[in-house]
């Protein structure tokens, strides 16, 4: 099984030329792995965020003749962003294209999204596994 | 910060936005796997 896949929606300004007077608000997904869960405490209750790689929209992701999404993990970048909010991110799965060496195809799961904040967010630790504190956050952030 | 002082002493903010204002604890828990909304995510190493 594969759980580290994801994939976020997010809307951003898009500007035809750097003189554009009239952006439209685009939607524009980005692909990333988890490399860490973090869970936040604000005391009386805790705040899950994911921390990703993320692949570059401009060089590492392409969709080819028949519309299949083909991502490149050596093509990381958005370094200086890694988090996102738990409920922001929609799993898929990355399989490795035997055509083109180094892409790996993009395939959705069931679940498409979750990305309505406006939904209450169920969330659980899996304290099964392995669990690790973080001191003092404040030296990393 | 001046806002999260604003947020504390108001006693009319929602008890949500008043523990987000007085802010989070340095220590924080790290976990391999997590479910949210019934998705079970894990982290990359975890997959390996």
């Amino acid at each position: 099984m594969q759980n580290s896949g994801v994939t976020l929606k997010a809307k951003s300004l898009k500007f035809t030329t750097s003189k554009d007077q009239n952006p439209i608000v685009g939607s524009m997904p980005y692909y990333g792995v988890v490399q860490e869960i973090w869970e936040l405490s604000y005391t009386k209750f805790s705040i899950p965020i994911f921390k990703y790689k993320w692949v570059d929209n401009k060089t590492g992701v392409k969709v080819d003749e028949s519309g299949v999404t083909l991502v490149d993990f050596r093509k990381v970048t958005y370094e200086d962003e890694p988090f996102i909010m738990a409920y922001q991110a929609s799993q898929v799965f990355y399989v490795a294209d035997l055509a083109y060496e180094n892409w790996h195809v993009v395939l959705h799961g069931k679940k498409e999204t979750n990305n309505e904040h406006e939904k209450p967010l169920k969330f659980m630790r899996m304290n099964h596994l392995h669990k690790q504190w973080l001191t003092n956050i404040v030296m990393i952030l | 910060m001046e806002h999260n002082k604003t947020f504390i002493k108001d006693p009319s903010a929602s008890k949500i936005l008043t523990w987000l204002a007085n802010g989070l604890k340095f220590d924080v828990l790290c976990c391999s796997g997590y479910e949210i909304n019934g998705t079970l995510f894990y982290t990359k190493s975890q997959d390996d």
